[in-house]
């Protein structure tokens, strides 16, 4: 069950000059439920394997499948992505027209009310800002309600591209606030370079390199491995350093959905014991 | 999802491709003219020659030369229509359906405009397809330049040729990824007639605009910030310069197509 991807490679521009291997045999799962923090360098296939298991990209070999079936046409309907920089895409006159789009598209009996809901969902109130233009709004704003517009869609599976780049403390916090309540009604996986603010609601990070896994786990697992992230060519997120420095120093490990405290908790703990 | 493909610049290493942009133009100025003037198919035949040999020495593949005339296959089947099927009582001797016949004469001009035509996509594409659409705004450039006497701001206009082209890429690009999001929300784009598949393209156009103006506002003052003035002369960090090669093909070109237009 869940949002698999078996076995899939991705080639673009296939039998010319640019010819370029994105995916190279990548097998991914993200279940109901569960957020999936997905990283890699710039060009590592990221976005490809979200636009792949949202259908947009069809793959060479392998293949997709939710819930034990294959997408549905079109995939909105189960799966929802929200691109790179998703405030570019909005069109709609009112903010609340645009979120309605997509419900209106796969003939959703009442758009508006399932728009006014997803605009709740993601902290922005439908009687403010539903009626203001989506050319008006802040970066934050638009980016919440470019979510809002695929939240909206209702899908069991939401896949997000870089939600936080270009946000500010206060923005990224709202995004990381999103996921962790959409976690209950779906499963999630987030693409992005910065995936510190994720990782207290991720339950598995995945990290990819050359269009492949190297890496996949829980934050546990990184830390009791984390030549095996770096291999990726990427940099621990700095909580997890500090617990691979702790553990090498002998402290226990702080469990799977630990933040900051947390961490800080178990060291002190451990301290005041040896003491 | 491939909609949007513009510009069909194919770059090969080839003698064609080395070729200044300039010299290009000229040819195709030349061969044009001598097109149009001939009246006899054995000048085609020359010309067709010549098209040929540069065709093998572009090291093009010869289905990307040929998709031009597919482009232009409604055009070339009316010409031939128009010229040859005649409407009422048939002459003795002559393939007939009822009140239409095919009038021979007739034929024999139409496949001659056909011909024409033929080339002159031929000629015209093998211009695109062996030169990069900024060396042509380079070249056209240069060839403008005395206009410049008049009034005429052909620096500004070159410039704006120039950026234009630099963002077809970019701006086919978005398009793309706008659509693809749509779609990830259930657009469909294919769906329906001309008016529903135009009415599709709202959400993809608008966004595309509106991101179009904001890069075009920042892009502008990022010129300006680097002290681009308009109608200022610039001189540019690649020099077009014609070589022997270039001038060889120029003057053979010119004699040969003038040769043609005035004895053929
Ligand atoms: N539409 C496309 N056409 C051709 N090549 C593409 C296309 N999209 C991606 N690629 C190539 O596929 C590879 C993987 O790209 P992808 O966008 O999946 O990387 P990414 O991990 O998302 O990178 P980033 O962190 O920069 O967003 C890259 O080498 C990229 O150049
Ligand atoms: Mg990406």
């Amino acid at each position: 069950m869940g949002l698999t991807a078996s076995e899939i490679s991705v080639t673009y521009n296939r039998g010319t000059v640019a010819q370029q291997r994105a995916l190279d045999g990548v097998s991914f799962c993200i279940e109901a439920g569960e957020v999936v923090v997905v990283v890699g360098v710039t060009g590592s296939g990221k976005s490809t394997l979200l636009k792949s298991l949202a259908g947009l990209v069809k793959p060479d070999s392998g293949s997709v499948a939710v819930d034990g079936a294959p997408l549905p046409d079109p995939p909105a309907r189960a799966v929802g992505i929200v691109f790179q920089n998703p405030e570019r895409q909005l069109f709609g006159e009112t903010v609340l027209d645009d979120v309605a789009f997509g419900p209106r598209m796969l003939g959703d009996p009442d758009p508006i009310s399932a728009a006014e809901q997803a605009l709740a969902r993601v902290g922005l109130d439908p009687a403010t800002f539903g009626q203001r233009s989506p050319f008006s709004l802040s970066g934050g704003e638009a980016r919440r309600a470019a979510i809002a517009g695929i939240l909206a869609l209702g899908a069991r599976y939401v896949l997000l591209d870089e939600p936080t780049v270009g946000l500010d403390g206060s923005g990224r916090r709202a995004v990381v606030e999103i996921v962790r309540r959409e976690r209950e009604r779906c499963g999630i996986a987030v693409v992005t370079h910065h995936p510190d603010p994720f990782l207290p609601v991720a339950s598995r990070i995945v990290a990819l390199r050359d269009g492949r896994v190297v890496f996949s786990g829980t934050t546990e697992d990184a830390v009791r491995h984390p030549e095996q992230y770096v291999s990726a060519g990427l940099q621990l997120p700095e909580l997890l350093e500090i617990q691979v420095e702790a553990l090498r120093r002998g402290a226990p490990l702080a469990r799977v959905g630990s933040t900051a405290e947390d961490v800080a908790s178990v060291l002190l703990d451990a301290r005041r014991r040896s003491s | 999802m491939r909609v949007l493909s513009i510009g069909q610049y194919i770059p090969t290493d080839s003698p064609v491709h080395g070729l200044d942009p300039r010299t290009k133009l000229g040819v195709v100025a030349l061969v044009t003219v001598a097109l149009f003037s001939v009246t006899r198919f054995e000048a085609f035949a020359v010309l067709a020659g010549l098209l040929v040999l540069a065709v093998r020495l572009s090291r093009l593949p010869v289905r990307s030369v040929l998709r031009g005339i597919k482009a232009v296959g409604v055009i070339l089947a009316i010409t031939l229509a128009a010229h040859s099927l005649r409407w009422g009582s048939p002459p003795a001797g002559v393939p007939s359906a009822g009140s239409l016949w095919l009038d021979p004469a007739g034929a024999m001009t139409g496949v001659f405009f056909a011909v024409r035509i033929v080339l002159l996509v031929v000629t015209t594409s093998m211009l695109t397809l062996t030169t990069s659409p900024v060396a042509l705004a380079d070249g056209l450039e240069r060839l403008m330049r005395p206009l410049a006497v008049f009034g005429v701001p052909v620096g500004d206009v070159a410039m704006m040729l120039t950026v234009a082209l630099r963002f077809i890429p970019t701006t086919a690009y978005e398009a793309e990824q706008i659509m693809m999001a749509q779609a990830a929300r259930g657009a469909r784009f294919d769906q329906g007639g001309p008016i529903r598949r135009a009415k599709a393209l709202v959400p993809v156009l608008v966004p595309l605009f509106v991101n179009l103006f904001r890069r075009a506002d920042v892009l502008a003052i990022a010129m300006e910030s680097r002290c681009y003035a308009s109608g200022r002369r610039r001189t540019r960090m690649k020099e077009l310069v014609m070589r022997a090669s270039d001038w060889f093909v120029l003057i053979g070109s010119a004699v040969l197509c003038v040769g043609l237009a005035l004895v053929m």
